[in-house]
């Protein structure tokens, strides 16, 4: 039987959607560990877009982002994305590093690190709780971040779809963090770009279909 | 005067006073036509660079091989004369690098050659390019002069 995105019923959907919320509250529990503050999450949210649609599912296309890119390998494959808007990356590297970054140019090792660092924690800990859930091997190879335009950025996991089809799904959770101060307000998003058979996978493994 | 948008995977034509667009090109590669006399312009935003290896390949304008061809034949419908045409080219970064070099990571590259060989293949000449590297940009092209405007988060804006 085929199973994909767009085959799926409303209880496979159901079924996902609580698998991305458990691995997204895992990962926000790490953030919240790594960065001394409380993390609300929101509700995951699966989107499938068109590739007109992709550039701008976090806002415009040349808004200034931070992105922290994560290819998972093993019994299913895909990608994660950690993004978030640049102010909050600033902020987050404050909260870490103790230093302010004015501009894009004053960015040092220590900050770019801090923004890898706490992706490779989200997505770690987003992976190992999938790969606990369906007991499947899965793990994320080494991030990779980079600090441009919105478009640029989500443009990359929709070019490892195009090949196979003229949507693109992502899952989206969100991060937020919020203790009344505008420099430590943090506003970030996980996108998990499933590969083909990721669902029909994990939903075997959870035993929802054969 | 307006500026009409092309998104990822599209292609669209118009005529002067207008201007073409394409926001936050990463590794795709957006390609630009000019006709220098009727002021017929094109412009594609392509995502990767053959048709004949994918397994979806309906939509035309998402590969250079058969979205460049595709365009040129529309400008050319609105009366665009082929000896007048020509070409400028951005895009196709490598947004981000990893450690092991992979297929994927290399698509920048590969689109940048695919648009070079079939503009090659169609005579078209490249009059202007900005391409690799690793920074996205977001392109303008003016159907009154045929000037490309590339703008960055770096290194602010160019006109070529």
């Amino acid at each position: 039987m085929e199973i994909n995105f767009k085959t799926f019923d409303a209880f496979q959907l159901d079924v996902f959607k609580e698998v991305s919320n458990i691995a997204a509250g895992n990962a926000a529990t790490s953030l919240s560990k790594l960065l001394g503050t409380k993390i609300n999450l929101s509700v995951p949210n699966l989107k499938i877009l068109e590739f007109n649609e992709v550039a701008s599912v976090l806002g415009n296309e040349e808004d200034l982002v931070a992105g922290v890119i994560t290819p998972i390998v093993g019994e299913v494959r895909g990608m994660i994305l950690f993004v978030l808007q640049y102010q909050d990356a600033l902020n987050i590297m404050h909260i870490l590093t103790g230093k302010h970054y004015p501009t894009l140019d004053s960015l040092d090792e220590l900050a770019i690190s801090a923004i890898r660092e706490t992706g490779n924690i989200l997505s770690g800990t987003y992976i190992s709780a999938l790969s606990k859930l369906s007991g499947l091997k899965v793990s994320c190879m080494h991030p990779n971040v980079s600090f441009d335009m919105a478009g640029a950025i989500l443009s990359m996991p929709a070019i490892s779809f195009a090949e196979i089809s003229d949507n693109v799904l992502y899952i989206d959770s969100g991060f937020h963090a919020d203790d009344g101060k505008e420099s430590s307000k943090i506003n970030a998003n996980i996108l998990l770009v499933p590969d083909s058979d990721f669902f029909k996978k994990i939903l075997q493994a959870l035993g929802v279909v054969k | 005067m307006s500026m009409i948008k092309v998104g990822m995977a599209d292609y669209k034509i118009a005529a002067r006073p207008d201007y073409l667009t394409t926001l936050g090109l990463g590794s795709c590669v957006g390609i630009g036509l000019y006709d220098k006399l009727t002021g017929i312009i094109g412009m594609a935003h392509i995502m990767l660079p053959n048709s004949s290896s994918a397994m979806d390949s309906s939509n035309i304008a998402k590969f250079a091989d058969t979205a460049i061809p595709a365009m040129l034949d529309e400008m050319l419908k609105m009366g665009a004369a082929k000896f007048h045409i020509v070409a400028k080219i951005a895009g196709g970064a490598k947004m981000f690098s990893y450690g092991g070099e992979n297929d994927f990571m290399k698509i920048g590259a590969r689109n940048i050659m695919a648009t070079e060989e079939i503009l090659g293949n169609l005579k078209i000449p490249i009059l202007a390019q900005d391409t690799g590297g690793n920074c996205g940009r977001t392109i303008e092209l003016n159907s009154v002069n045929g000037s490309l405007l590339i703008r960055t988060v770096g290194k602010g804006t160019q006109t070529f």
